[in-house]
């Protein structure tokens, strides 16, 4: 299990208990809701970060082997992009080898950044950005991939462009994406999770088979308007 | 500082002239009261020897003094923010040092250090401690929650987090404090030499206001003006160089 028997109190309020989550490995897993459901702590729990609240969790996941990615993107301000992909490094007091630097900067020219290498994040636009994330999260190289609504701030076709890129470089990590957009949810999982109600229950979503062509027109006038 | 920044300060600086030339005039006041900016121009260039020596003193004190502040106030800020414990035992000191009255203290380093440089050093860190440990300390304490998850995430130690992360982020908060530090070490070293000097810009503006050379006080008074303007914009500028832009988000 990823997740078992997780409980969340906060406020004297009991957000969710007795919550499971599977391990789907090597797929994406998706997890829907509405705000202040919980998602976001879930995930915290998963990547056993501090949460606001009571919490009791079991979890199988192994902290060294994951990342964490969020929609405000956590690159750091002051760092220029490739110093941001080294950053790991840095704070694990890692010494930072000539392979490492020529590692992260061709994993910045295969997101098509290599003009931003030496550029600092605010220079960078909200795609390039979230780019530059993943870059990281590649050059991390952990096996399960949190992404905590990681598009939610960017414009529609920066969007699908970047669930095609994501899609394509995280294929055989374990990711567990957490979003309140359901088309999103339904375009990115393998596997849905609906969380909602009051404590919070973790629904089974079946994923249509269909879905392709569900979302076919909605892709098409997404590709008119990128072209 | 761009064309028209530079233009406005001249304009401020002489509707400040008028303004004061205006005022001796229009009340008839005699030298000994109120100098006209004129007269304490003549003086200035008069006595520019005089005023020049004195301000040497001053300089190096308002440097030293700044500079020890600087250190002892940095070290303060990183210690509380790097050890929980150490921090709620250095709160109340930090906030003491704000609470003591800088005039009243200041004679009694005179009595422990003498009349020499020391005491006047020793005031003007007293003064400047406080805006620069708690803004400094402030700022550190207040890392983005995201950047901490990120050092958790990536296994950081409590140091690399602390030089990697939180000191970087925290370099706005430090900018503030040293500003304003910054703006007040010239008033430090003249409250130093005020209780107990023979020397030094605050020792000339005492001794001309005892002998009623209000002119010698005025054009002393216009040194220290000069001296504050360049110690601050220098500052300004470093720290617009090294430090500010770096956060720019």
């Amino acid at each position: 299990m990823l997740v078992s028997e997780a409980q969340l109190t906060y406020q004297h309020k009991i957000i969710f208990e007795n919550l499971n989550l599977p391990f789907h490995r090597h797929q994406w897993t998706g997890i829907l809701g509405p705000s202040g459901v919980g998602k976001s702590s879930l995930l915290r729990m998963i990547a056993q970060l501090p949460i606001q609240g009571k919490i009791s969790y079991h979890t199988d996941a192994l902290q060294t082997d994951i990342s964490y990615m969020t929609q405000s993107e956590t690159l750091l301000p002051w760092l220029s992009i490739v110093d941001n992909i080294l950053i790991g490094l840095k704070l694990r007091r890692q010494k930072i080898t000539k392979s490492d630097h020529f590692l992260a900067i061709s994993l910045l020219d295969n997101l098509g950044l290599s003009e931003c290498i030496n550029r600092k994040p605010a220079q960078l636009s909200g795609g390039q950005r979230q780019r530059a994330g993943l870059a990281r999260t590649l050059f991390e190289n952990k096996n399960i991939i949190l992404l905590d609504e990681p598009f939610s701030s960017l414009d529609t076709p920066t969007k699908q462009s970047c669930y095609t890129l994501f899609k394509q470089l995280l294929m055989n990590k374990t990711v567990i994406f957490v979003t309140h957009d359901p088309l999103e949810a339904l375009k990115l999982g393998d596997h849905l999770y609906r969380l909602s109600g009051q404590p919070a229950q973790l629904t089974p979503v079946v994923v249509p088979s269909d879905k392709t062509n569900l979302l076919n027109s909605y892709d098409k006038l997404i590709e008119e308007i990128n072209a | 500082m761009t064309l028209n920044k530079l233009i406005r300060l001249i304009l401020i600086i002489f509707s400040l002239i008028i303004v004061w030339e205006l005022f001796v005039v229009a009340f008839k006041l005699p030298e000994y009261i109120l100098p006209t900016p004129y007269q304490t121009a003549k003086t200035f260039i008069a006595q520019f020897q005089l005023i020049a020596t004195q301000s040497i003193p001053t300089i190096i004190e308002t440097l030293i003094g700044l500079l020890g502040a600087i250190v002892i106030g940095s070290l303060t800020a990183l210690l509380m923010a790097y050890l929980k414990t150490l921090k709620d035992w250095l709160k109340p000191v930090l906030l003491i040092s704000q609470a003591l009255p800088t005039f009243a203290i200041a004679p009694l380093f005179v009595i422990w250090m003498g009349y020499g440089m020391p005491a006047k050093i020793a005031t003007i860190i007293l003064m400047l401690y406080f805006p620069i440990a708690s803004s400094f300390f402030d700022g550190l304490s207040h890392t983005k929650s995201e950047f901490l998850d990120l050092a958790k995430i990536s296994k950081a130690t409590k140091l690399t987090t602390l030089f990697y992360i939180r000191v970087p982020a925290a370099l706005p908060h430090f900018a503030t404090g040293l500003r304003v530090a910054t703006a007040g070490a010239p008033m430090g070293a003249i409250i130093g030499e005020w209780v107990g000097s023979s020397k030094g810009l605050g020792f000339l503006i005492l001794n001309a206001n005892a002998r009623m050379q209000i002119d010698v006080l005025f054009a002393a008074l216009l040194m220290l003006i000069l001296w504050n303007f360049v110690l601050y914009f220098s500052l300004d500028w470093l720290l617009k160089i090294f430090v500010i832009p770096q956060n720019r988000e």
